[in-house]
């Protein structure tokens, strides 16, 4: 039998479950209304072309000889025309689709675009529609770890110890905000940016994390601590040490660095000591 | 003590957890030994009462005041006693040589809720009736809910609650008398 207040601690904590719960499946149902608007985007763009002819084998070229470096783009529809575009490689929007297979092949030594009235106004985004090239969608997508271009994302030139043929994210575009309360001792949380490449990525991918551990009142700034928290942590078999940055009020600041999988950020072994805020290392 | 209904009111619209807290500490211990009463276990009721308690919290139901917060409460917790009952197709009565291990746990809360010992007599003996008997004897003595109030809870018109009432005295009478219980009036 449960004394009162241990019956009250429990309600408690089954509540404040449920509604971390709630608050996840939330997030990711916005997750999965952002990456649906990229790909219905892309459908809708698909047929404009489509019906404009622009796929058609009697199309105008849409790659310039010159490896991709301007596309003109001409779009001339029954009911609209587009005119010409002239867009800067570095700032548009890398395009997969069914008809553009022999393009994506080259999309590791040169930039495609794709422009028409649409892609021009809209914020660049990456997009790999499902029809293109089948399975190879992932790859395609984890595929620019060296060109910083398309997805957003960042590898760091030296990568940390971990494995060499994996993607490992470090950071991820993402517009939510990354301010976050500190979680309670023994709970942990995932900033926004880490959280939506995790549901991108998922098992894909490794993740180069950086962790902040905070006490009921404080964030924990002893380097000793930390050492002790990393040493527990690779005691449990993750991939982690301990780094510091000077601070312009004098001193350094500590903190944890991680490479982890998906398997290990989705079951972290928080200590009951400690509430740990989880974020990518290049947020 | 019924203050449930503003406790629950502020809880509700302020998201103060220490009116939660209130509810709890003042309806727990009888919602479970009323619970105990329908599942025939008080270490389920426990849990179950504590199910009762973390609905009111997620969920955060809107109570209209149509009955007592109590009335509406046990009625909750009710619906999740018949739920696990129907679950676990477990016969709510379990017999009474199964229950020595139960026994215990479930008089210190019986004794810390029933301060009057000839009550906690009374109680235990209640125990030997039916389910049913059970529930109506706690909601009209322990809980002193009206006739129309326990019929809420139970979903019994006010006429069937009576009936069983009657009878349940009758039989728990039958009970003390077994155990020697002798009445100052009857």
């Amino acid at each position: 039998m449960k004394t009162r207040e241990e019956m009250i601690r429990d309600i408690h904590r089954r509540i404040r479950e449920y509604e971390a719960e709630r608050r996840k499946k939330r997030a990711r149902a916005a997750v999965i209304t952002a990456s649906l608007t990229p790909v219905c985007g892309a459908a809708v763009l698909g047929t404009v072309l489509l019906k404009g002819g622009m796929l058609s084998p009697s199309a105008p070229p849409v790659i310039t000889p010159d490896g991709g470096s301007q596309v003109t783009a001409e779009l001339t529809t029954e009911g609209f025309t587009s005119g010409s575009t002239e867009i800067p490689a570095a700032e548009t929007l890398p395009v997969t689709t069914a008809s553009f297979s022999d393009v994506t092949a080259a999309t590791e030594t040169e930039n495609v675009e794709e422009t028409s009235a649409a892609a021009v106004q809209t914020e660049a985004v990456p997009v790999t529609t499902d029809a293109a090239e089948g399975a190879e969608a992932p790859a395609e997508t984890a595929a620019p770890a060296e060109d910083n271009t398309g997805t957003g994302m960042t590898v760091p030139t030296e990568q940390p110890a971990g494995n060499a043929d994996r993607l490992l994210i470090s950071s991820y575009p993402s517009p939510g905000s990354e301010s976050m309360t500190a979680p309670r001792p023994g709970h942990s949380g995932m900033a926004w940016h880490l959280y939506e490449a995790k549901e991108e990525y998922r098992d894909t991918a490794d993740y180069h994390v950086k962790a902040d551990i905070f006490t009921e009142s404080d964030q924990v700034l002893d380097a000793g601590m930390i050492q002790a928290e990393a040493e527990r942590l690779s005691g449990l078999g993750y991939d982690v040490k301990v780094e510091s940055e000077p601070v312009q009020t004098g001193g350094d600041y500590y903190y944890l660095a991680f490479v982890m999988t998906y398997e290990q950020l989705e079951d972290f072994p928080a200590s009951p000591e400690y509430g740990y805020v989880l974020r990518l290392y290049d947020y | 003590m019924d203050n449930g209904a503003e406790s629950y009111r502020r809880f509700r619209e302020n998201g103060d957890e220490t009116e939660l807290d209130k509810i709890i500490t003042d309806y727990s211990d009888g919602l479970m030994l009323y619970l105990t009463s329908i599942v025939g276990n008080i270490h389920i009721a426990e849990e179950l009462t504590e199910d009762t308690f973390v609905l009111l919290g997620t969920k955060k139901p809107k109570f209209r005041e149509k009955c007592s917060f109590r009335t509406w409460l046990y009625t909750i917790g009710r619906n999740k006693a018949l739920n696990y009952l129907k679950k676990t197709s477990r016969h709510p009565a379990i017999p009474i040589e199964d229950t020595a291990g139960l026994v215990s746990d479930e008089e210190a809360v019986e004794e810390a809720y029933i301060r009057k010992e000839d009550m906690i007599t009374v109680h235990r003996a209640m125990r030997r009736l039916s389910p049913e008997y059970q529930q109506v004897l706690w909601l009209t003595y322990f809980e002193g809910l009206s006739n129309k109030e326990a019929a809420a809870v139970m979903k019994k018109t006010v006429r069937s609650v009576e009936s069983l009432l009657y009878r349940a005295r009758r039989s728990l009478r039958t009970q003390l008398e077994k155990e020697g219980f002798e009445y100052e009036n009857t």
